[in-house]
């Protein structure tokens, strides 16, 4: 061997004994934080910590850190001073809120009423978001002094502080640190909240540690051993995401452990199960009603009485749903069982067809013997992997009353944007509140000029094959009603006629809900899940270990 | 051929169906939303309009900025690069290495069981799907032996101070131990199971070259003249073999990058192929582009450097 090699080997071995020699304690022990740190694990996507700019799951992963004037308490949908200590009712379109003094953002920037001002402002101006929702309601914010702000609605709007109680319209970031942090703001967010952000490396982790000057630290709602430190570990994979929780890698699997993996964790004396009881997904299926054949009502009823919604249930969706029937909540006031008048009924929908087909005929729309064909899109990324599976039940159930569907599976973003050209004969779809109040579904779906509504074209149409024009007009008249009405009961009164007539037309059919399980890890104590699912990030700030 | 790649994503991105604007909106947004939106960000331009104004700034450093997340596009790679860089050639490395080593084995006992133990096995697990064999290792050394971490690339309390943003190397660039041994360990899996793919086309070649290597006349000379079986192997016959693994290597490179894509996904590793994977899915036009801009560099890269190398092995070799 030639010198040169000789001696170049020995170097590196001496240096490599004197590195390990140097380092040997820290290479021997690698220690874990001994600082009270809770795990959440989750399969969620966050990209944005901005409450101007998110819509969805991101709002979860800014709850620790942002606060809202109220907030929905830990165990309930009632709402609770948060940045307010009260509001008021000035008349049906003015809101005062008297804002809580003395809080700090984590930055030390005072918040006081011009903060409130400035981030409404700001996510009205930046047009992203939901900004959308606040532009039809709100219509300026007016500073009365520096700790009281009043809401000058576009319209009487009885659920404004619901609105305002959600994460979208209502977190209040520190204009300081939007100001210096400019692009960056989101991924270095500060806010009120029991926790601030540490860091944030995208598909990585958010790591929160606790704010030590917390105005609420007083009166946290539940004990007093929350953690020092919140990680929130991104998995790009549910079955990675099970496995770090039986290895007691993460605490707490948030979202969304695989159903086929659910069993194996139930035998698993380490982890435990909590069934989340937030709102969830009502599940339906929607017609566009310019498409042909689903623009007869009456094969809308046949579709509706032929579906066997025990079977998806129990069988694509393995009992991790339950059967529905409205897309209101039952646990809200204004809830109706509107579409309990489809029951799987196989006589029943070979009725419908038959008076689907006559009036077809008479309407000169069908052939006496034309097969009828509908495409049923569905998108497995965003409702999950089982949707092809219930949609294969529903093509198996028409086929018995002789009509043929063909599935289409897509992406989600695929499929809300044929959804919005009213491109979709029939899919299957999803109106999840995105605030605590009826009204949000109630126009978004059955209101001539909702979102939903209009792109399912379901429209005053005076050719009642289509639809009764009088259900079209007079629901669309119950919504505007109840939205000025400040009685509860008389707003629920007018929400369940809505949805009673709404039902009859079965431009949508109600089918299910997802029924959502949390798995944790035995030792985990404190875990409160109510009914909002972005106060989840709140409630992370409440749970503890054993042994804390 | 950088010029084509960029154009193809481009007008691809742009056909694809889907609506990056009602992504960012959600689907329930009003069409008067949606369009303003969309204007502000250029959007409703003619293609050949958004792409005169894409190729303009990016001839001035500019590739945009995400429409999810706000942050700029090469801000966003070259903070993730790094990791699918140090995963790749971790596997690389780990591949080429077993790749040579076993076919060097097989190829001196060919035709034995042990050559045929080797081949069988080289097959077996080229054909297993890398997200398959991924789960197979984390259940086995995860979970059930719990050698290793199961997903990661660093735990968030042990991570080095950023360098270069190469876990390992600036975990040693930083003397931190308690760091290098964290990162390794969190390593070791997804490369192994990402040298998979490569070590079995090198060992297959490896076996052929020092096959037919080992049948030429200057070995038979080498040995003639007394020389260690050793020295015949290694100085001889190595040499002389493993450049056409080097090529191999070299070309299987952006084939690990696009393997580095599911990698990264079973083993939460957050780098550049779930970058692009998640951007494509949520039709974050300017990273995807980006994204593909930047491979489409780097393996041009890999391939000069390939040839460079060959000078080195061989000195025949003149450019």
């Amino acid at each position: 061997m030639k010198s040169w090699a000789k001696y170049t080997i020995v170097a590196v071995i001496v240096v490599s004994i004197i590195g390990a020699g140097f380092y040997a304690n820290q290479l021997l022990s690698v220690s874990t934080p001994t600082q009270k740190t809770l795990v959440v694990g989750s399969t969620d996507k966050y990209t944005n910590m901005d409450p101007a700019v998110f819509w969805a799951v991101d709002s979860v992963g800014a709850t620790p850190i942002l606060e809202p004037l109220y907030r929905y308490a830990l165990n309930s949908s009632d709402l609770e001073p948060c940045l307010a200590v009260s509001y008021g009712i000035i008349d049906a379109k003015t809101y005062e809120y008297v804002l809580r003094e003395g809080v700090k953002f984590h930055d030390g920037t005072p918040f006081n009423a011009s903060c409130v001002k400035w981030e409404i402002d700001r996510a009205k101006a930046l047009g992203k978001g939901l900004s959308y929702a606040f532009s039809t309601i709100l219509e300026s914010v007016e500073v009365v002094d520096n700790y009281r702000v009043r809401f000058h609605l576009a319209t009487a709007f009885s659920g404004f502080p619901n609105l305002l109680a959600m994460p979208s319209m209502g977190y209040i970031p520190s204009p300081s640190a939007a100001a210096k942090y400019g692009d960056d703001f989101s991924f270095k967010m500060i806010g009120t909240g029991p926790y601030k952000l540490q860091s944030w490396v995208l598909d990585r982790e958010i790591i929160y540690v606790r704010n030590e000057e917390y105005w609420g630290k007083d009166y946290w709602p539940v004990n007093q051993q929350r953690p020092d430190k919140i990680v929130l570990k991104i998995f790009a994979d549910s079955t990675t995401l099970k496995l770090a929780l039986e290895k007691g890698d993460i605490d707490i699997a948030f979202r969304n452990i695989a159903h086929e993996d659910v069993p194996s964790l139930e035998t698993n004396a380490d982890v435990q199960e909590m069934q989340a009881q937030w709102v969830g997904y009502p599940m339906f299926i929607a017609f566009t009603l310019s498409h042909p054949y689903v623009n007869n009502k009456y094969l809308r009823k046949a579709i509706a009485y032929a579906i066997d919604y025990d079977r998806i249930v129990h069988v694509a969706l393995g009992d991790f749903a339950k059967r529905i029937y409205s897309f209101i909540d039952p646990s809200w006031e204004s809830y109706e069982p509107a579409w309990d008048i489809y029951s799987y009924n196989v006589t029943r929908a070979l009725e419908y067809i038959t008076i689907a087909r006559q009036k077809a005929e008479q309407a000169g729309q069908w052939s006496p013997n034309e097969t009828i064909s509908i495409s049923l899109w569905c998108d497995p990324s965003h409702y999950g992997p089982e949707i092809p599976n219930v949609a294969v039940i529903i093509q198996d159930n028409l086929k018995a009353i002789g009509i043929k569907a063909e599935i289409r599976v897509v992406d989600w973003d695929t499929l809300i944007t044929m959804r919005g050209k009213s491109e979709l004969q029939s899919h299957i779809y999803a109106w999840t509140p995105l605030y605590n109040d009826p009204y949000y579904q109630m126009f978004g779906i059955c209101h001539q000029k909702g979102g939903g509504a209009s792109k399912w074209k379901y429209t005053n149409a005076t050719y009642d094959l289509i639809v009764n024009p009088t259900n079209v007009e007079r629901t669309s008249e119950l919504v505007d009603l109840a939205v000025k009405e400040t009685n509860s009961t008389k707003r629920a009164e007018y929400y369940k006629e809505a949805q009673r007539l709404f039902a009859d037309d079965a431009q949508l059919i109600i089918a299910w809900t997802r029924l959502e399980y949390l798995y944790l890890r035995k030792d985990i104590k404190g875990l409160v899940l109510g009914p909002v699912l972005t106060s989840i990030g709140y409630a992370w700030g409440a749970t503890y270990k054993d042994g804390w | 051929m950088v010029l084509i790649v960029v154009t193809m994503v481009f007008i691809v991105m742009r056909l694809l169906p889907g609506d990056p604007v009602r992504v960012m909106l959600g689907p329930d947004a009003p069409d008067e939303t949606i369009e303003a939106l969309r204007h502000n960000l250029g959007l409703d331009q003619p293609i050949l309009t958004q792409f005169f104004f894409y190729l303009r700034e990016l001839v001035s450093g500019n590739w945009g900025r995400s429409l999810i997340q706000g942050r700029s596009v090469i801000q966003e790679i070259t903070y993730r690069f790094p990791l699918t860089l140090e995963l790749t050639l971790l596997s690389m490395g780990i591949g080429t290495l077993t790749g040579v080593f076993v076919g060097t084995i097989a190829a001196t006992n060919q035709g034995k069981a042990l050559d045929h133990l080797i081949r069988l096995g080289s097959f077996a697990g080229y054909s297993m799907p890398i997200f398959w064999v991924g789960v197979l290792f984390q259940l086995v050394f995860g979970l059930s032996l719990g050698l290793l971490p199961i997903s990661g690339a660093v735990d968030y309390y042990a991570e080095p101070t950023r360098v270069t943003g190469l876990l390992i190397l600036d975990s040693l660039l930083t003397l931190n131990g308690k760091a290098f041994l964290n990162t390794v360990s969190h390593m070791i899996m997804p490369s192994m199971v990402l040298g998979i793919y490569i070590m079995v086309p090198v060992a297959r070649i490896m076996r052929g070259e020092m096959i037919k290597v080992l049948d030429e006349d200057y070995i038979l000379t080498a040995r003639a003249k007394g020389l260690p079986e050793r020295v015949v192997m290694y100085k001889h016959a190595f040499r002389n073999a493993v450049l056409p693994v080097i090529t191999v290597a070299g070309l299987h490179f952006s084939g690990l990058l696009g393997g580095a894509v599911l990698t990264e996904t079973v083993f939460s590793l957050p780098g550049m192929g779930r970058l692009l994977a998640s951007s494509v899915m949520l039709r974050d036009f300017p990273m995807v582009q980006g994204c593909v801009l930047f491979f489409a560099l780097l393996v041009g890269a890999a391939n000069t450097l390939v040839d460079m190398t060959y000078r080195f092995v061989d000195p025949r070799i003149k450019y």
